[in-house]
């Protein structure tokens, strides 16, 4: 099937401006009897609920973590961009757009990038007037950073948090609607189930982590605000308790899987110690304003970084790409660092790690100053590494970081299922193949703030409010169906835990579905992963029981779906015979180790349907345009 | 590293709870806290038995899920350090650990080190935001923050509501909580319009979610890992005052 | 009264009156070594009784908001830990309602024995009794050593920079209080 994205014709800066004048409106009478679901309470999801409360909907907002203000967007560290040009240094909405496209890899949606660039602007305002206390200049005015994948500086931030600053005002707004009445929170509650009635999304069934009881909600719309999946390699920069249980069961039931194999690779994370480690934690990528990346020139220098000369230094992203030095892309950087490690360049004593070095930073602007900028994770290193890096350079090394990939949606962010919207990184839609830094808050918000209150009510005013309740049959099934479930990963009793499996589930994805990919790999890892699964079901070890709060169990159900989805990641990295963004196949690649597009027979989006877990999805293709921007190959040099 | 941890057991929150005696064995120096106790938590699952129930979700110290008195200080020995954080370095081989759950009465134990800080959320619900409706806003630079008011506002409004203040607080206080919010909104003109009804309703929702009175013993500042100040608590104090001769309307916007 | 009903207007009311007392002691020190009366004060008599109105309204506000503090605290915490370190906190802190109790007991003796001439063994010749006067002054000072400061921060007068000075200050008045009473004591049984 070939998909449409229902995006709007006529110029690409009127698009949205014509989309708003044709949706319907639901009146502000009737807006109380229709409720909406809201999952997830991250930026997206608190933005969604915030604001569609305020506007008079009854929001049923659910969450598994035990507050709304720790989704795990409060990870973001270094920004938020936005085309305001107030440095005046050349910047506009039509060049967010276009970093953002290329960025991507001409993967994305035109359509979606400019207006994604257009909403840019009312976030800054709306979280300035929430109370966001973004860094300002000392005459009042606000202060921004550069960021890597772009040559102005557009990025607004609050000291190295802004991530947690903007979900705290989003969890302020979500707060007060709470408050008002209008939204009802389900902390500690997870969705393990999308309900259909008809064919469409009509309500969701959860378990509550606290009593251990599957309950059943329904509603006129669902919106997944749940996240991004790249724990699927285990070892990520995600909280432990991301996952891809929502979408992925929402995938199940219908909804097209659009781009998984999509996933980012961050190139500044602290390198991994041993084989304990629970999660990797990530350095912001603002430090590569100031840091300098380099690596011994001689192979398996085993000397500490002072004692190397400057002489015997490969400062390699400068050397690569002059354009943009230490500020490549994401996907870019993250390559490199994987190559010159590979190539036995290392750092350190694992030889998986390579400097970020402030020595002529310190030098230019002084302590006080890279004091102010990333103090936080000057601190933040030393507490992990026990190294101060003030007084040596950083070890960095790639690690998961991010999901382009995600449901997919239409310009309308409404999935193929009627009544099912999805938003944040849980979509697909914004991103392309790779994200460029500080673009994940802005598509967060400007999903939940500015895009779902108009899309929504053009649905709703389509449908009757309250078609099903939670004793239809259909809900019943589905309650069935999880409690089912839950019991078989009780019943297994076997001998691994969740966390093995995780751990191994990782191992085989990072060495067969990470950064560079091939179709021998990938071949691997898809003969791999259903063994794994099917060992899974047979040996796995869940000890409780379901009557209460059992974080084993909580994990065996998500690892349960990443054993699942991982083959479905894998399976479309292997059909995309091209590289592009943050995907790699080393069988394309330039003479000089390049990404190398297929825009002739890979410019589209693929979006996979569910077809049993036996059977192969089903593919579908939504073929990309690009008529605003020349579909170029990206160059950084 | 060996280690012997006592940790508090606790079916649910009507049960009795206890310290339970296990043994870490084999720890590395280079583990968190958190791992060193995954891996006890992997030993007791292959015995059969259950795993020590902990929050946690981040694991880089922003979140404020995690929430343990190790050795007696929340979050344990080392300063403005969440317990994802802490790194097994800082303890001793052969030494004793005792990990227990934050103690208050606002904060009932859900089971073993797991507790409801859902009281905190209240009292950010009961005003801790800025009333500003989504869209219709003006331009970002439209008013002006000093640098200085720019840079207070963030110092306190880094608190991660992990609770450690009210754990630490010999009067299961969460003064230092509310103030951080108090103070965040208070150092901005966006944040001043309500700033006399927020100090009010916030302090009084405080009360009501059962947390005790402020007595300046600043036990919560040494235990917090945001490094937020009790200065913040008498900018709260001076907001109270003010509210007073403002005459504060107080009541709830229905 | 929604002031009253409030956490941090108590601590006001509390912190108000207690720096009140604090104050009087001072006075009260002072005028020990130099006698007011001797001083030509104009119309000491009802300036006298004006100050022993606000002190009795003090005592009994501070006394009240204090045990009713206290006691709500009391009921904030649930179980004791099975380890608990303090960090900050200091001694004089933690024992506010025990060296305020002992401080009111004090107090109300001290006026019987002094004010109202109800007992009438002074310390001057009974040991028991300047035992108990230096029990009594140690609780008051005590309570002083936390209090003074407290009453600062209570108020918010303060600043990032000054919070540290003025607890020293505060530590360091109630330590000459201390020394200036125990004297007295210590000088008329010699």
């Amino acid at each position: 099937m070939i998909l449409d994205g229902k995006c709007p014709s006529g110029p690409l800066s009127e698009k949205w401006d014509k989309r708003c004048r044709e949706l319907k409106l639901v009146s502000p009478a009737n807006k109380r009897r229709y409720k909406i679901i809201v999952v997830g309470a991250g930026l997206a999801g608190a933005s969604a609920a915030a604001t569609l409360g305020e506007l008079g909907y009854n929001v049923e907002a659910f969450c598994c973590q035990d507050s709304p203000r720790r989704g795990h967007s409060i990870a973001a560290q270094g920004g938020i961009n936005a085309a305001k040009n107030y440095p005046n240094d050349g910047d506009s909405i039509f060049r967010l757009f276009h970093d953002t496209v290329k960025g991507g890899d001409f993967r994305s949606r035109e359509a979606n990038v400019y207006r994604l660039a257009m909403l840019s602007n009312n976030i800054i305002d709306q979280c300035v007037a929430q109370g966001v206390p973004f860094a300002r200049d000392y005459a009042g005015y606000l202060d921004n950073r550069s960021f890597g994948g772009a040559q102005v500086s557009r990025t607004f931030y609050a000291r190295g948090q802004t991530g947690q600053q903007l979900l705290l005002g989003a969890y302020g707004a979500l707060s007060r609607q709470i408050k008002a009445g209008s939204v009802r929170l389900h902390p500690r509650t997870e969705m393990l189930d999308l309900v259909l009635i008809d064919g469409e999304a009509k309500g969701i069934t959860v378990r509550d982590l606290v009593t251990g009881k599957i309950e059943s909600y329904s509603a006129d719309a669902v919106c997944l605000c749940t996240g991004g999946y790249a724990n699927v390699f285990n070892l990520s920069t995600n909280a432990m308790g991301s996952n891809v249980t929502a979408t992925y069961r929402a995938y199940k039931k219908g909804a097209f899987f659009a781009n998984p194999c999509f996933t980012q690779i961050h190139p500044t994370c602290i390198p991994v110690s041993g084989d304990h480690q629970s999660k990797l934690t990530l350095m912001s990528e603002s430090l590569r304003n100031d840091g300098r990346v380099w690596v011994p020139k001689m192979k398996g220098d085993k000397r500490p970084a002072h004692e190397v000369p400057e002489a015997e230094r490969d400062y390699f992203l400068e050397r690569r790409y002059p354009g943009y030095g230490n500020l490549a892309p994401r996907d870019i950087a993250s390559r490199a660092v994987k190559e010159v490690c590979d190539e036995g360049f290392g750092a350190g004593s694992s030889g998986r790690g390579v400097y970020l070095d402030f020595a002529d930073a310190l030098k230019r602007v002084g302590k006080e100053k890279i004091k102010e900028r990333y103090g936080n994770l000057f601190e933040m290193y030393e507490k992990i590494t026990g190294e101060d890096a003030f007084k040596q350079p950083m070890r960095i090394y790639p690690a998961p970081h991010y999901a382009m990939g995600g449901l997919w949606v239409d310009y309308d962010l409404q999935s193929n299922i009627p009544g099912l919207f999805v938003l944040g990184e849980a979509n697909f839609s914004d991103h392309g193949a790779n994200r460029l830094g500080a673009s994940a808050l802005m598509q967060g918000l400007a999903d939940g703030y500015f895009i779902i209150p108009y899309t929504i009510a053009d649905y709703l005013a389509r449908t009757t409010p309250g078609k099903a309740g939670t004793d239809n049959p259909e809900f019943k099934k589905s309650r069935e169906d999880v409690e089912t479930f839950t019991k078989k990963l009780l019943s297994v009793k076997g001998r691994k835990t969740v966390n093995e499996f995780h751990r191994e589930l990782g191992r085989i994805m990072w060495d067969n579905v990470g950064m560079t990919r091939s179709e021998e790999g990938l071949k691997r890892a898809l003969k791999l992963v259903p063994e794994l699964r099917a060992e899974f079901l047979e040996n796995v070890k869940v000890p409780g029981s379901g009557a209460d709060l059992n974080q084993e169990l909580e994990k065996a159900g998500r690892v349960a779906d990443f054993l699942e989805f991982a083959e479905l990641m894998a399976r479309d990295a292997l059909l995309r015979n091209e590289s592009c963004g943050g995907h790699f196949r080393a069988e394309y690649q330039m003479p000089d180790g390049e990404a190398k597009r297929d825009d002739e027979n890979f410019c589209y989006v693929a979006a996979w349907e569910f077809s049993g877990i036996d059977n192969a999805p089903e593919l579908h293709k939504e073929p990309l345009k690009f008529e605003n921007i020349e579909l170029a190959a990206r160059s950084y040099k | 590293m060996n280690l012997t941890l006592f940790v508090w057991r606790q079916k649910g929150p009507a049960e009795k709870g206890r310290l339970e005696q296990f043994n870490a064995k084999d720890i590395s120096p280079e583990m968190s806290f958190l791992e060193m106790l995954d891996t006890v938590n992997e030993g007791i699952i292959k015995d059969g038995k259950e795993p020590i129930a902990f929050d946690h979700d981040c694991r880089e110290g922003i979140c404020g899920m995690c929430s343990q008195v190790i050795n007696g200080v929340p979050h344990g020995p080392q300063e403005k350090t969440t317990v994802c954080q802490l790194h097994m370095r800082n303890f001793k081989d052969g030494g004793s650990i005792y990990i227990e759950p934050w103690r208050a009465r606002a904060f009932p134990v859900i089971k073993d080190l797991i507790v409801d800080r859902s009281a905190l959320d209240r009292i950010i619900q009961a005003g801790g935001y800025i009333s500003v409706h989504t869209g219709g806003v003006p331009d970002a630079n439209a008013v002006l923050v000093s640098n200085d008011d720019a840079d207070a506002a963030m110092d306190a409004s880094e608190c991660i509501g992990c609770g450690a203040c009210v754990a630490a607080c010999p009067n299961g206080s969460a003064m230092l909580f509310t103030a951080s919010k108090v103070t965040h909104l208070a150092m901005l003109p966006q944040g001043q319009v309500e700033a006399a009804r927020r100090v009010c309703v916030m302090t009084e929702a405080m009360t009501q979610e059962g947390f005790g009175n402020c007595s300046n013993h600043y036990e919560c500042q040494a235990a917090c890992p945001k490094g937020i100040r009790v200065q913040f608590i008498a900018k709260l104090n001076r907001e109270f005052i003010r509210a007073q001769f403002k005459g504060a309307r107080r009541e709830s916007p229905q | 009264m929604r002031f009253l009903e409030n956490t941090v207007g108590r601590k006001i009311v509390i912190a108000v009156t207690g720096q009140l007392m604090a104050v009087f002691a001072i006075f009260h020190l002072l005028g020990n070594y130099f006698n007011p009366y001797s001083m030509k004060f104009p119309d000491i008599g009802s300036f006298i009784w004006l100050a022993r109105l606000a002190m009795l309204l003090s005592f009994g506000l501070h006394t009240f908001f204090g045990i009713q503090a206290e006691l709500e605290n009391h009921k904030a915490r649930t179980g004791p830990y099975a380890l608990k370190k303090s960090i900050s906190t200091t001694f004089a802190a933690k024992t506010m309602i025990w060296s305020g109790i002992l401080s009111g007991v004090f107090i109300i003796f001290h006026l019987l024995n002094f004010t109202f001439s109800v007992i009438d063994e002074s310390f001057q010749d009974n040991y028991a009794v300047a035992l108990g006067y230096t029990i009594g002054l140690s609780a008051v000072c005590l309570h002083l050593y936390h209090g003074i400061a407290s009453f600062f921060q209570t108020m918010g007068w303060n600043s990032e920079k000054s919070l540290s000075v003025i607890t020293m200050a505060g530590k360091g008045m109630a330590l000459l209080l201390f020394a200036g009473f125990i004297c007295i004591v210590v000088l008329n049984r010699v």
